[in-house]
């Protein structure tokens, strides 16, 4: 009989409140009619973003270890200005190729990723990407388009296609102990090859003379693990050579210039003895050696300028650019692309969101905190800092790697034949004829 | 009267047998009966073994005789992924690599795993401790046992060229030279895998009958005689089983190359399954990849029956 009695008022209860919840929600409608200029502001509202509601996958290898939670300083602008909403998920470099790969074929892949000039055109012409050429030639982004580098984007497209558009243009700067060459007598950073050399030697000599044994002149990678052909190919451009003629479809890897570059590579190793032998520093052991006054000179990516001044290097030092030959210095680097997915569902918000992380504003933002330079020319990412302008004024002399579907393969055979060479076991003329050969096959199978 | 029953009887008889028809349809019923109970219990395995073993190895097949289909769409081209893959110089040394690295491997393993457990086995003193000692590596994630050995290796930091440097002996390159680096990397899997390979003969010489043992001792036999005599062939089954695990995980090897060397220095380090791994997300040469897959499972598979031929005939022997 109690439990009866308590059914019926509950039963009583939820119907008073349903009455009471109806009775709101119509006063709430009156209301809203009342108010015309409210209804205006959410006309306006709903106009100004066409794609609330929407989700975007977004996958980016990072540049930095405080890259995911910067992402998450900076995607709500966007999310507040187009109503999309960002998923980011960091990719590992080490893993990269085996989740994009899993990624593109699945039927729900990123929408839209960051692609090297390496990676661009090995997925994208498997039509994992949308060729973004009609896209950049629409209306809404001609102001844009024009502050892009013609030879920026040409090193981008294949067969005519851009499968992304590019974000950030690689360089590679040389850092400089300026107290040890000041203290070896060495006055300028060396500009070239021979300078190098011979720099390092006197440094080397000097620093051994006061007890320091352990001193080395120079590092860069030369191995396959640590990207050797990405310190290593401006030297061959230097030279007026190439690994792959113009047109893409010959293996240069046997030409003189290709040979005559990497043999400097092994005479500073093999020879002269100024720069440590492959394996016993990786790049980043070898960083460690530069920041502990241990190492003249060495090549790597502009972004630890940002990190050298963070950790206050206890040493002056300065960058350069890497040696050139015969008078002649270019810049070797790859460039880095936000990519929109074939199959993405939101196509069209994907591209919203790509014109919002290559435009001018979020490009300087990224690389002031990166220090790549930006792929635009209207943006500025020195943020102020000498070093950075500097950096960003290598563009000039740019050669950058041209993205094609092959292009890893082949460098992965130009690298093979550099690590062999420079072990001091082979020699350059058999390592590289080893890497034609496998070129060739690779270009030949299409 | 008892002849009419008796015919009634046959009548009965007659009335009850089916026909051929009816007779086809109940065995047919009956078989299915019998089917049902046994398909209940095999039939989630064999979904599962489907769905991750079979499906997949013809797949693979299928794909090892195209170019794409993984993100693109498979294009057939006969046996051209092989024709290549047999004049792969690349793969040829990976092959050499690996070969090198599991004879190393397995027999470094099994005379330690053997040495151990027959030490074990004699002296039951601190026998658990040393159990879960010796089986602890295996627990630790292949890549965080590759940071250990990286850390031990190091040119620098590592304890083993410090230990070498403070004794005037000169440090040693493991990583960035050949044959170290595979002699480090057959290292680390002897030590992470020598803990199960010494409870499993543990476990095989405690099932030795000690009559057996016993005999033999007042026979005179002294105790490598009896390990010759006694336990070896006794655990030759055991062995057969063994090898034919070994060989299957050690060809596997890439964890530790992909984590220490990535395949180098200069290709010295470069196994099978790292080319496959390179070939098919770096480069996005399915093909190839997929026709090294099988190959790879072909050498196993003709490896295991070699094996299987060779031990399994002695032992029964």
């Amino acid at each position: 009989m109690k439990s009866k009695n308590s059914s019926r008022l509950l039963l009583a209860f939820l119907g008073a409140t349903a009455l009471v919840v109806a009775a709101c929600g119509s006063s709430g409608e009156s209301s809203t009619t009342e108010t015309a200029a409210v209804t205006a502001d959410t006309a306006v509202a709903v106009d100004a973003k066409p794609f609330d509601g929407v989700t975007l996958t977004f996958g980016k290898a990072p540049h930095g270890e405080d890259e995911k939670a910067n992402w998450e300083k900076w995607l709500p602008a966007f999310t507040e200005k187009t109503g999309i909403k960002v998923e980011l998920t960091q990719v590992p470099w080490d893993q990269l190729e085996a989740l994009y790969t899993a990624s593109f074929a699945s039927d729900t892949p990123y929408d839209v990723s960051y692609q090297t000039s390496t990676h661009l055109t090995l997925f994208g012409e498997r039509g994992a990407f949308e060729d973004m050429t009609p896209r950049i030639n629409g209306e809404d982004f001609a102001s844009d388009l024009q502050n892009f580098p013609a030879g920026v984007l040409g090193a981008s497209t294949y067969n005519g296609k851009l499968y992304g558009l590019p974000f950030v243009v690689g360089t590679i700067a040389m850092y400089a102990n300026l107290d040890m060459m000041k203290s070896a007598g060495v006055a300028t950073v060396p500009t070239t090859e021979e300078e190098l050399v011979a720099a390092s030697k006197a440094i080397m000599a000097d620093q051994k003379s006061k007890g320091n044994k352990d001193v080395l002149g120079f590092y860069t990678p030369r191995t396959v693990a640590d990207y050797g052909w990405y310190f290593t190919l401006a030297s061959v451009h230097n030279r007026g050579g190439d690994f792959l003629s113009a047109d893409g479809k010959t293996a240069m890897m046997d030409s003189k210039e290709v040979k005559d570059s990497a043999q400097v590579a092994v005479d500073m190793i093999c020879k002269d003895k100024v720069q440590p032998a492959n394996g016993l520093y990786n790049r980043e052991a070898a960083i460690e050696l530069f920041k502990a006054g241990k190492l003249a000179f060495i090549l790597d990516e502009p972004s630890r300028v940002k990190t050298f001044k963070e950790a206050a290097l206890p040493f002056a030092w300065d960058i350069g650019m890497p040696v050139g030959y015969n008078g002649k210095a270019t810049q070797f680097a790859t460039t880095g692309h936000w990519a929109v997915a074939a199959k993405s569902k939101n196509a069209d918000a994907a591209w919203e969101f790509v014109k919002w992380l290559s435009s001018a504003e979020f490009n300087a933002t990224y690389n002031q905190r990166y220090a790549f330079v930006p792929a635009r020319l209207d943006a500025d990412a020195s943020g102020g800092d000498e070093m950075l302008a500097r950096n960003a004024s290598w563009v000039s002399v740019w050669d950058g790697l041209k993205t094609s579907p092959k292009v890893s393969q082949l460098l992965d055979e130009y690298a093979k034949a550099l690590e062999a060479a420079t072990s001091c076991k082979t020699s350059v003329d058999d390592a590289f004829a080893s890497a034609q050969k496998g070129a060739t096959e690779a270009l030949a199978q299409g | 009267m008892s002849q009419i029953d008796q015919n009634k009887v046959l009548i009965d008889w007659q009335e009850l047998s089916l026909t051929d028809e009816e007779f086809r349809r109940a065995r047919s019923r009956y078989k299915l009966r019998g089917l049902i109970p046994v398909m209940g219990f095999l039939g989630p395995f064999l979904l599962l073994w489907s769905v991750f073993l079979a499906i997949p190895m013809l797949w693979s097949i299928w794909l090892s005789f195209n170019t794409g289909g993984l993100i693109d769409e498979a294009k057939f081209v006969g046996f051209d992924n092989w024709s290549r893959m047999l004049s792969n110089d690349e793969l040829v040394r990976s092959l050499k690599n690996t070969a090198i690295y599991v004879v190393i491997a397995i027999l470094t393993v099994f005379s330690l795993a053997l040495t151990i457990a027959g030490l074990l086995n004699s002296n039951k003193r601190g026998q658990n401790f040393f159990k879960v000692a010796l089986y602890f590596p295996l627990l630790v994630p292949p890549i965080m046992a590759g940071m250990i050995f990286f850390f031990l290796t190091h040119y620098d930091m590592g304890i083993i060229n410090l230990v070498l440097q403070a004794t005037n002996h000169e440090k040693l390159n493991f990583l960035g030279d050949n044959p170290n680096a595979l002699l480090t990397i057959v290292s680390l899997e002897v030590w992470r895998g020598l803990g199960f390979w010494v409870l499993f003969f543990l476990a095989g010489l405690q099932s030795i009958p000690s009559d057996l043992i016993d005999a033999a001792k007042i026979d005179g036999a002294g105790s490598v005689r009896r390990f010759r005599k006694i336990s070896l062939p006794t655990l030759r089954p055991l062995l057969l089983f063994a090898v034919i695990i070994a060989l299957i995980f050690n060809f596997q090897l890439f964890d530790s190359v992909q984590v220490l060397t990535k395949g180098g220095p200069v290709l010295g380090t470069t196994s099978v399954v790292w080319f496959i791994y390179k070939r098919l997300f770096a480069f996005q040469d399915i093909g190839l990849a997929y026709a090294t897959s099988v190959g790879l499972l072909i050498v196993v598979v003709v490896l295991t029956v070699a094996a299987y031929g060779f031990l399994g005939k002695r032992s029964e022997n």
